[in-house]
């Protein structure tokens, strides 16, 4: 039997309220004049306005689509409805001989598989300055010479928010209009036009703790301190830490080409998805898909982006192993890593490798001595949901218990599934309390962050 | 304001700094040496620095957490995930309609709710009382362990019996619970406990405490309820008088029937007997002891004072009874009912009677007489009047009325409408008919003349058994109306549901 995907992954799939629904319409055998599938890939003819009805067609595991309707959204409706039928009604799909259409749509895919593979080859055998791939004489030139711009400006940006900070500390944070959201905007800018969108960053980060009030006072105080840090280390050039230097620099906002990513070096593991965040900020949507590597133990996050309008498609099922390579970025114990081929699904991973609270915490407290400017770290702890004195936690067996950041109603769900035996909770520890990514539930995993996809 | 002096120093600047706080913890003493104060705004900010990475790589696990006991092992396996996946489409607003039959279908298939549902479903339970018995089914050990930790148990009161706390201070559920125990357990107790609260209680408690009573007094209880007839709220005095009325041997149906016996006798001979009404000449002060009303309200279309007085001694005898009073059963009083100037009066009265308080048997020869009427002769409404009998009748008589009004009464468009306005389950014999009845209202074009709403409710009253063949009929139309869609989905739907327990 095929392995198709579960309800929950097709909805998740969805990219709106509205498509979803109109996905859940479609998901009726009746409705398609052909709806068929095979191990590897699924298929439909749907009849629409036109003369001519749409070729649908979905990789079996829902991991790529295509349709030929003139919907912008990606899945479109008619792609959700032929994998809804797929993950509902299995044994209602037709299986006639794959028609030629698929078979070009399954050759172009493996095609594109391979021209990607033989680009990251190239670049790896031959890798121009700094790691990235070679080019000829008059493009290195141009490229030094955009570089050099680039590091000027951002020297000149880091100079005044030297004095911008100063300015501000001995004048008083009680006296300046640190709540005023166009205080930071308006440094926040100056760094962007000193194409520092890193700095940018975490000046905008710095204005929401500020609006909070006495709420995010010490979280502004310690944002503040690492950024003076952040500053401070931009100016060292760290010559024997290439590692150290790469991660300022990436914290400062410089871009790592993906090219060079993939020729660097890759862990090849059975990976673990272990949570998926979705944040959004100025109409871009941003997914952070978490992996632990089962033999490697290491932990790994995976960013895609998109426009609003245009929502990001994210395969990786919760509580699935994959197995396939990753390839990390340069830096300080490096989490953000990269997929050097589309991974593979697989079955009978094993469970996920569990540490002690006092383990995470000893972790935790290597990664701020090396790398002061990673708040946050991914963890997985077997431990029970609680309240105590109105403050919910996660508790271990052995009675170790660490704040965790959740509404009641979130708190209760972890209750009711971990029925007051621990079971495995993965999380991000920021240093004071756990924000949770997702817990074992009975055979599956159950996310913790609402609304897995927008 | 924090009183830690790194911060006091931030809030106020370091144009006021006078001399270098102290490092804000020992393990930070040796890094604090090393910062330099003759740049105070540097020193400060490393400070923080300092402060953040010592707080967060420092951070010690909180102890003496007590661990809380585990829920007790499950009995029962939970419902399958396709079934459970149905459940959180129902809870996301999918098909709210469908949460009682996915209930029913769970604890029929002895399964429990998933564990991850288990706090939506007592967050509903907390809104929707009448969920509350449907819901408790299908919580099992782990529901019922989560409900105790969420303090949510009060929901689902224990078996023990309530103890008198609950009657004296409790809310009404609580009342209501110990009055129903204590009319089986000691009914004179329940008597005594009620008369000596009534007088003070509110309207809606009132009714409330009469609806346990139900058609099922006791003796004891006939004082009251006599008095109640008179209650200065309507709602009561129906209670009291449906009650009264399901006793035959109390006096104040005996009451009744005495007082209402003169005003029918049958007349005439071979093809002109007939049943006639002699409308009383004036109204009894006495009358209003037992909760007759003098006055004419607005809504008694086209009836004067005395039919008015005429109409609510009627309704105050249980149908039956006249079978005694004039010695001939209810189907033949029913066919002499024919006189121009009382038939109305009469069937008014009766159909009153009916709907007060249900003789199955009567009510449905009632109820079958008047759906096979070629004219209608009531000042009410006849969807209203049929609505009313049917939905005291079981579902099968219920369905046979509806029928028979369909070739009978309503001839023309109003059999949908009817069956719309009913809430009862089609029996399966019935099914068939009924799906080829409304699909042409579903498919009517421009404007269907069922709304989606009303149509979504209509697709839960299909048997089971019937759905597959209900949704192929669908599916070999050439194409749907948006409300026949709605009707589909809401059918598939149930389909999938039931489908998915039975798998299992």
């Amino acid at each position: 039997m095929a392995s198709y995907p579960t309800p929950d992954i097709v909805t998740a799939l969805a990219p709106d309220a509205a498509s979803l629904k109109a996905g859940r319409g479609l998901a009726s055998p009746g409705k398609w004049l052909v709806a068929a599938g095979n191990a590897e890939v699924l298929w439909g003819l749907m009849q629409g306005s036109g003369k001519d009805p749409y070729q649908v067609q979905a990789l079996a595991d829902g991991s790529a689509t295509k349709c030929s309707c003139p919907s912008r959204k990606f899945p479109c409706k008619h792609a959700l409805g032929l994998l809804f039928i797929a993950a509902e009604q299995p044994g209602k799909l037709a299986s006639p001989p794959v028609p030629g259409w698929v078979l070009e749509w399954l050759a172009g895919r493996a095609e594109k598989a391979g021209r990607a593979e033989a680009k990251a080859a190239a670049a790896a055998a031959a890798p121009g300055e700094g790691g990235e791939p070679a080019k000829g004489p008059a493009d290195e030139k141009a490229q030094a010479k955009r570089r050099e711009k680039r590091s000027g400006r951002v020297a000149e940006g880091m100079g005044f928010l030297r004095q911008w900070l100063a300015d501000l500390v001995r004048q008083g944070l009680a006296d300046a209009p640190i709540r005023d959201f166009g205080y930071w905007e308006t440094a926040a800018r100056r760094m962007i036009d000193a194409q520092a969108p890193g700095l940018a960053r975490v000046l905008r980060q710095c204005g929401q703790d500020a609006a909070r009030g006495v709420s995010g006072q010490a979280s502004l105080l310690d944002r503040l301190g690492r950024l003076h840090l952040l500053l401070a280390a931009a100016d060292q050039p760290f010559p024997d830490d290439p590692s150290l230097r790469a991660e300022v620099d990436q914290w400062l906002g410089y871009t790592v080409p993906q090219e060079t990513v993939l020729a660097g070096a890759e862990v090849t593991d059975r990976w673990f998805v272990a949570g998926r965040t979705v944040e959004e900020e100025d109409r871009i949507i941003t997914v952070l898909t978490w992996f632990r590597g089962a033999r490697s133990g290491r932990w790994a996050c995976w960013i895609q982006s998109a426009p609003a309008q245009q929502p990001v498609f994210t395969p990786m099922p919760l509580g699935r192993w994959l197995e396939g390579s990753l390839c990390f970025y340069p830096g300080v114990q490096p989490v953000r890593a990269v997929w050097k081929n589309p991974p593979m699904v697989v079955d009978g991973g094993g469970e996920i490798l569990t540490e002690s609270v006092e383990a995470m915490l000893a972790r935790y407290a290597a990664l701020q001595a090396e790398n002061p400017w990673r708040v946050q770290m991914p963890f997985c702890i077997s431990a029970v949901a609680a309240e105590s004195a109105g403050q919910a936690c996660l508790v271990e067996a052995e009675g170790a218990a660490l704040p965790l950041a959740a509404s009641p109603a979130l708190t209760h769900s972890m209750m009711a599934v971990d029925g007051g035996c621990p079971a495995a909770v993965c999380g991000l520890w920021d240093g004071g309390r756990v924000l949770p990514l997702a817990m074992a539930d009975h055979g599956a995993w159950m996310s913790l962050t609402g609304k897995a996809a927008p | 304001m924090s009183s830690d002096p790194l911060t006091t120093l931030l809030l106020l600047g370091t144009a006021r700094l006078q001399a270098p706080p102290a490092a804000p913890a020992p393990c930070l003493s040796e890094a604090w040496k090393l910062l330099d104060w003759t740049q105070p705004e540097s020193a400060v900010l490393s400070g923080c620095a300092l402060r953040a990475a010592a707080a967060g790589a420092g951070f010690l696990a909180i102890q003496g957490v007590p661990l809380p006991a585990a829920c007790p092992p499950e009995s029962l396996p939970a419902a399958p995930p396709a079934a459970s996946g149905m459940l959180r489409r129902i809870l996301d607003g999918e098909f709210p309609e469908c949460l009682p039959e996915w209930l029913s279908a769970c604890a029929a298939a002895r399964r429990t709710a998933a564990a991850r549902d288990l706090p939506a479903l007592l967050g509903i339970a907390g809104q929707q009382a009448a969920l509350r018995p449907r819901i408790h089914a299908i919580l099992g050990e782990r529901g019922r362990w989560l409900a105790r930790r969420m303090d949510l148990s009060r929901l689902f009161p224990e078996p023990e019996p309530p103890g008198d706390e609950a009657w004296e201070t409790g809310g009404l559920t609580q009342r209501v619970e110990w009055l129903r125990h204590h009319r089986e357990a000691d009914p004179a107790r329940a008597a005594e406990a009620l008369a000596a609260v009534w007088a003070q209680e509110s309207g809606d408690t009132r009714a409330a405490f009469l609806t346990v009573i139900g058609a099922s007094p006791t003796a004891l209880e006939i004082p009251l309820l006599e008095t109640a007839t008179r209650d200065r709220k309507r709602e009561v005095r129906q209670l009291a008088r449906a009650a009264l009325m399901a006793r035959p041997s109390c006096a104040w149906t005996a009451r009744a029937v005495a007082r209402a016996r003169p005003l029918l006798r049958v007349e005439g001979m071979l093809l002109t007997k007939r049943l006639v009404l002699q409308l009383p000449e004036a109204f009894d002060p006495a009358w209003k002891n037992d909760g007759l009303e003098e006055k004419v309200p607005p809504g008694a279309k086209g009836m004067g004072p005395r039919a008015w007085w005429a109409s609510q001694l009627l309704a105050c005898v249980p149908l039956s009874a006249w079978e005694g009073a004039l010695e001939m059963e209810f189907p033949q009083l029913l066919r002499l009912n024919k006189d121009k100037e009382s038939a109305s009066f009469i069937l008014s009265g009766w159909v009153e009677s009916a709907t007060t308080a249900p003789e199955p048997a009567t009510a449905e020869l009632l109820a079958h007489h008047l759906a096979g009427l070629a004219k209608w002769p009531l000042p009410m409404p006849v969807l209203t009047v049929l609505q009313r009998l049917v939905e005291v009748l079981p579902d099968e008589k219920a369905a046979r009325v509806v029928e028979a009004a369909e070739e009978g009464i309503l001839t023309k468009a109003a059999p949908a409408q009817l069956f719309s306005t009913t809430a009862f389950p089609l029996p399966a014999e019935a099914a068939p008919r009924w799906f080829q009845a409304l699909l042409p209202h579903l498919q009517h074009q421009p404007y269907p003349s069922l709304q989606i709403p009303a149509v979504r409710q209509l697709a839960l009253r299909f048997p089971v058994g019937f759905l597959s063949e209900a949704l192929t009929h669908l599916s070999q139309q050439p194409a749907l109306t948006p409300t026949a869609e709605a009707f589909a989905r809401g059918l598939e739907f149930r389909q999938n549901l039931h489908t998915h327990f039975s798998d299992s």
